[in-house]
């Protein structure tokens, strides 16, 4: 037998695998993008600013990035680099108390303890009950007591000391977020998984006998709530996304009641001293309402120019730093902006994170 | 704009080639005692059942990426849903076609092959459209058709047959198979009936960038049934028979979903019940052959998640379909074969409800219109092809009515086997579209207003095929470049936040690329044979849709630029040795390609070793023992859903 290839392929093979190597040359040598290259995360967390990226749900892509103010670059494997293993899925809390970093991850039903100096891990608490996720949503603080709001229903209280769940707070269905006033914890009923027949009350639970007291109905689908100065609450009813608009009511934690509806549409809220900022829609861009809790009223209807934000995806305001940090999704599909203003409502910079950032901590 | 300027120099070079090979074509000699010469079919590959019942797969989504340019979308597990694309055209732009009847999935669009049985089928096809009297008119319209043809639909007549099969593998895995045929002279009839199990829940590896992750896909057992019945009847010998086909699917199942990280607690189920009837018969009117045909399909899925945190603890969501379609091909001839005029006209009627917070019955009617002209000359073969398509949506509460008038079009030209290579050039143009799924039309269930077009397709393809046999050894290689150019794309967009998005047709896609397939038979002697088959495939596909976009220029998700295929058997007498190796090569999981998206490239092996026992040249026994990816790779199709590690399958079949 005879094997040798230039009697065995036809002549035209020949100029056709030329034709095909030219080819391919020719794909090949197209431009392709460059992966870019991640800087290493810092030992201490000095400077610079944590954020959290939510991910996409069940993608296992929630991230922290590390952005370092002197260089200005951004590392957005912080957690990985850190700890030797993703974050998981849905990232939707960040906050900083007691010296640590607490992350609620939604989804993966963890919540991820961090030295709130270095970063590395202290401890990943599984959040399941009797086989099933809890699904944890928001975090806030009192005392050596953490409050964790369940999608199932519950308050998770989280003893600071022992870092462990040490009771479960039965409230409304799908809780949201929680802000504390007057000794007393208040809890956002969403319902939203039960849409469209979601909830209306906002729980008050006695911080001293971690029991509901009371609930409060307040509108459609409540969300975010934060308590000012003098004691009062606001908190955002979303509405059902279609004919009841999304607005925002006040109540008294004096009384516990309603004592105020406003009539300017809100969907996401930001406490900045003893001011509000309140985003709305505007046909299709998103603007900001500055509101004063002390005198109740609004200051600006259009504050700040954050028209180049693509998917405002909410906001937070810096103490230290006395700024406004605004969060661009970008359609969600791509890496996300954290945008920064001043607080006469000047855009400073902004920074490429990771997939859907909502939310930061400042260090200085 | 380099891709295509290079195409055309290409093309200047094959029709310079054209030009100057201009020899008469030889006939193909078929030797039953030699290997058998392959007739090279530019536009369209095809699987044939020995290659099936040496790959033992598990569903035709396994089958399907052994097709250049084909990238396979797999949700994991044994009748998980499996999707695909073709040079970066969703399925949607497939018609797919069971024995000369379409199948359809109005609600998503989409097919899925995790619960197409591969136990009956004789062949698939898959390409561009065929201009067979089988093809339903609504599938000429399609960018590409994937055609089935099984041993139920299909009837030997004056002949008795048999086929049984059962195999056992990993994860708990039973399939039971069984059909017959039996038929006289005018009267047929055929039933099959299949059972399958499996526990399902399997080990993984789940690698994430650098991280690597051990762990138990839970929740996936199925237990699935098919069966069904054919009845034939052919007045004459002369005439094609008359098909009554009626099949039925009945399928429970765990859905395993994404493996989330820190979180293995899914409960989620989906219960799938199918009935369809098929109706054609096929008649020659003077120098024309008719074809008549309709068929009727029934789906009810019912999806249950008992971990869902809602008042009743409980997710269930009910949905019905059903799709009718009717038509009638027309092929007459001219000057012996020398012309062809084909046509037709199908009208298709769809309708999907299912219970949200409000009842929703939604439905459609399509009517398609086709004619064609086909030369089929001694040196070359044209084919010259359009179509219309009227598409009515009625008004219902909140909805205003749509309509739409939609063009096709399509021309081929390619010469016949030319000299003793059997060379085959050939270029294909096509204009097609395809209407927004009924998931995409009212995913904003209550706006006001429909304002999706439909997706636009251009495609190019220019093909180059070349088979060469001695007396020992047949060697056949396939090039195909191509450049799809789609517009209008379909995409959900988020409108207000996360909860409130929009469909859109603002996306848009250049896809360029080249398919190799190669193919290489030796037989060392009467006893001793060997074959190698392979497949490469190069895909540029850039999103062109927003300039402003990160994306844009970005290779679109879940397109790898490279993927490959390797076959390679060896037989002794009835004994056989085939491996068989598939590559993915690396890709996005969203369109921006930065590294958070990166999925890791990965490769798999399977090796099935075979024995064939024939007992009065009538029954046939075949045993064999597979095991699927030898290597026990990690890997995903798609971000977070784990395939499974190595495992094992024994089947045995029969033949009468």
């Amino acid at each position: 037998m005879n094997f040798n290839s230039t009697k065995i392929l036809p002549p035209t093979l020949s100029k056709m695998t030329l034709m095909i190597c030219l080819l391919c040359l020719t794909i090949f040598s197209c431009k392709k993008k460059k992966v870019e290259p991640m800087p290493s995360s810092p030992s201490n967390l000095t400077n610079g600013m944590l954020v959290l990226n939510e991910g996409l749900f069940q993608q296992n892509n929630a991230s922290l990035s590390f952005i370092d103010f002197n260089s200005l670059s951004v590392d957005n494997l912080f957690f990985e680099n850190k700890t030797g293993r993703p974050l998981g899925d849905t990232g939707n809390d960040l906050q900083l108390y007691d010296g640590k970093i607490f992350v609620v991850m939604n989804v993966s039903s963890t919540l991820e303890i961090l030295d709130a100096k270095t970063g590395s891990s202290i401890k990943q608490i599984q959040m399941v009950e009797n086989g099933i996720p809890k699904q944890p949503r928001y975090i806030t603080f009192s005392g050596s007591k953490a409050y964790i709001s369940c999608y199932d229903g519950f308050v998770d209280v989280l003893d600071l000391n022992s870092l462990s769940i040490t009771n479960r707070i039965p409230v409304g269905p799908n809780p949201e977020q929680l802000a504390v006033a007057n000794n007393k914890l208040y809890v956002s009923n969403s319902g939203g998984l039960n849409f469209p027949d979601v909830d209306s009350t906002v729980s008050v639970i006695s911080l001293s006998s971690e029991t509901e007291m009371i609930k409060i109905t307040v509108g459609k689908n409540p969300g975010a709530i934060v308590s000012d100065s003098e004691g009062d609450l606001y908190i955002v009813c979303r509405g059902n996304f279609g004919n009841i608009p999304s607005r925002m009511h006040r109540i008294s934690s004096v009384t516990d009641t309603k004592i105020e509806s406003f009539t300017f549409d809100a969907e996401q809220i930001c406490l900045a001293n003893n001011d509000l900022f309140i985003s709305y829609k505007s046909g299709s861009t998103t603007k900001l309402l500055k509101f004063n809790t002390i005198s109740e009223t609004v200051s600006s209807n259009d504050f700040g120019n954050i028209s180049s934000i693509q998917t405002f995806y909410g906001m937070q305001y810096s103490a230290s730093k006395n700024k406004l940090y605004c969060f661009d999704a970008q359609g969600y599909v791509n890496t996300g902006f954290v945008h920064e203003y001043g607080m006469n409502g000047s855009f400073i910079q902004k920074f490429n994170v990771g997939l859907i950032p909502n939310h930061i901590l400042i260090y200085d | 704009m380099k891709n295509l300027v290079f195409i055309a120099i290409l093309l200047f070079s094959f029709c310079s080639q054209a030009q100057v090979r201009k020899q008469e074509v030889e006939e193909v000699t078929i030797d039953a005692n030699k290997l058998e010469n392959r007739r090279i079919d530019l536009n369209s590959n095809r699987i044939e059942r020995k290659y099936i019942q040496e790959l033992q797969p598990e569903d035709v989504g396994v089958l399907l990426q052994k097709f250049p340019g084909v990238s396979l979308k797999s949700y994991g597990g044994l009748g998980g849903l499996k999707t695909f694309s073709f040079r970066s055209l969703g399925s949607q732009h497939t018609a797919t076609v069971l024995d000369g009847f379409l199948i359809q999935n109005s609600q998503s669009g989409q097919i899925n092959l995790g619960q197409i049985q591969t136990s009956s089928i004789e062949k698939i096809d898959f390409g561009s459209a065929q201009n067979s009297i089988l093809t339903p008119v609504s599938a000429l319209h399609s960018s590409n058709e994937l055609s089935f043809s099984t041993f139920e639909g299909n009837p030997s007549f004056n002949s008795t047959k048999i086929r049984l099969s059962s195999k056992q593998g990993s994860f708990g895995q039973y399939d039971e198979y069984l059909a017959l045929q039996f038929a006289k002279e005018k009267f047929g009839v055929a039933i099959h009936g299949k059972y399958r199990r499996a526990e399902g829940n399997y080990p993984f590896q789940f690698k994430i960038l650098n991280y690597t992750y051990d762990g138990i896909q839970q929740n996936n057992q199925l237990e699935e049934i098919y069966s069904g019945l054919s009845l034939f009847f052919r007045p004459n010998k002369m005439k094609q028979p008359i098909r009554l086909i009626y099949r039925n699917t009945f399928i429970d199942q765990g859905l395993p979903g994404a493996t989330v990280l820190y979180n293995s607690y899914g409960k989620q189920y989906l219960k799938t019940a199918q009935h369809s009837f098929f109706l054609d018969w096929t008649d020659k009117i003077g120098l024309a052959t008719v074809r008549y045909y309709s068929s009727y399909q029934y789906d009810n899925q019912i999806y249950t998640d008992s971990f869902y945190l809602n008042k009743s603890a409980l997710f269930r969501k009910e949905y019905e379909q059903h799709n009718a379609v009717a038509g009638i091909r027309l092929s007459k001839n001219k000057f012996g074969e020398l012309i062809n005029f084909y046509g037709g006209l199908e009208t298709r009627y769809s309708q999907l409800s299912f219970l949200d917070y409000i009842p929703i019955k939604v439905q459609r009617s399509q009517t398609f219109t086709t004619a064609g002209l086909k030369i089929n000359e001694k040196k070359f073969l044209f084919d010259l092809r359009v179509g219309y398509q009227f598409f009515f949506e009625p008004a219902r509460p909140y909805i205003v009515s749509y309509s739409k008038h939609l063009p096709f079009s399509s021309i081929n030209l390619e010469s016949t086997e030319i000299g003793k290579q059997k060379w085959k050039i050939g270029g294909l143009a096509s204009y097609s579209t395809r209407m927004p799924s009924f998931n995409e039309q009212y995913y904003s269930q209550l706006s006001s207003k429909l304002a999706l077009n439909p997706e636009i397709v251009k495609q190019f393809t220019l093909s180059n095929g070349i088979s060469k046999s001695f007396e020992k050894w047949l060697f056949t290689t396939k090039v195909q470049l191509y450049y799809n150019h789609i517009t209008d794309k379909i995409l959900a967009i988020p409108t207000k936040n996360l909860f409130v998005w929009s469909i859109q047709n603002i996306g848009e896609v250049h896809a360029s690329g080249i398919d190799l397939v190669q193919s290489f038979n030796f037989q060392f002697n009467n006893n001793w044979n060997t074959s190698l088959n392979a497949n490469y495939s190069f895909q540029r596909s850039i999103d062109r849709s927003d300039k402003n976009s990160p994306s844009y220029g970005d290779q679109i998700a879940y397109i790898p630029l490279h993927t490959g295929n390797l076959d390679f058997s060896i037989y002794r007498k009835s004994t056989g040795l085939r491996f068989s190796g598939l590559f993915v090569g690396e890709r996005y999981s969203l369109n921006q390609n930065v590294y958070g998206n990166l999925l890791n490239p990965f490769y798999t092996m399977d090796i099935a070793l075979f024995q064939s026992l024939k007992l009065n040249t009538k029954h046939q026994f075949n045993l064999q023992f597979q095991v699927k990816n030898i290597a026990n790779a990690s890997y995903v199709y798609v971000r977070s859903f784990v395939m499974p590690g190595r495992n094992y399958l024994i089947s045995l079949s029969y033949e009468f």
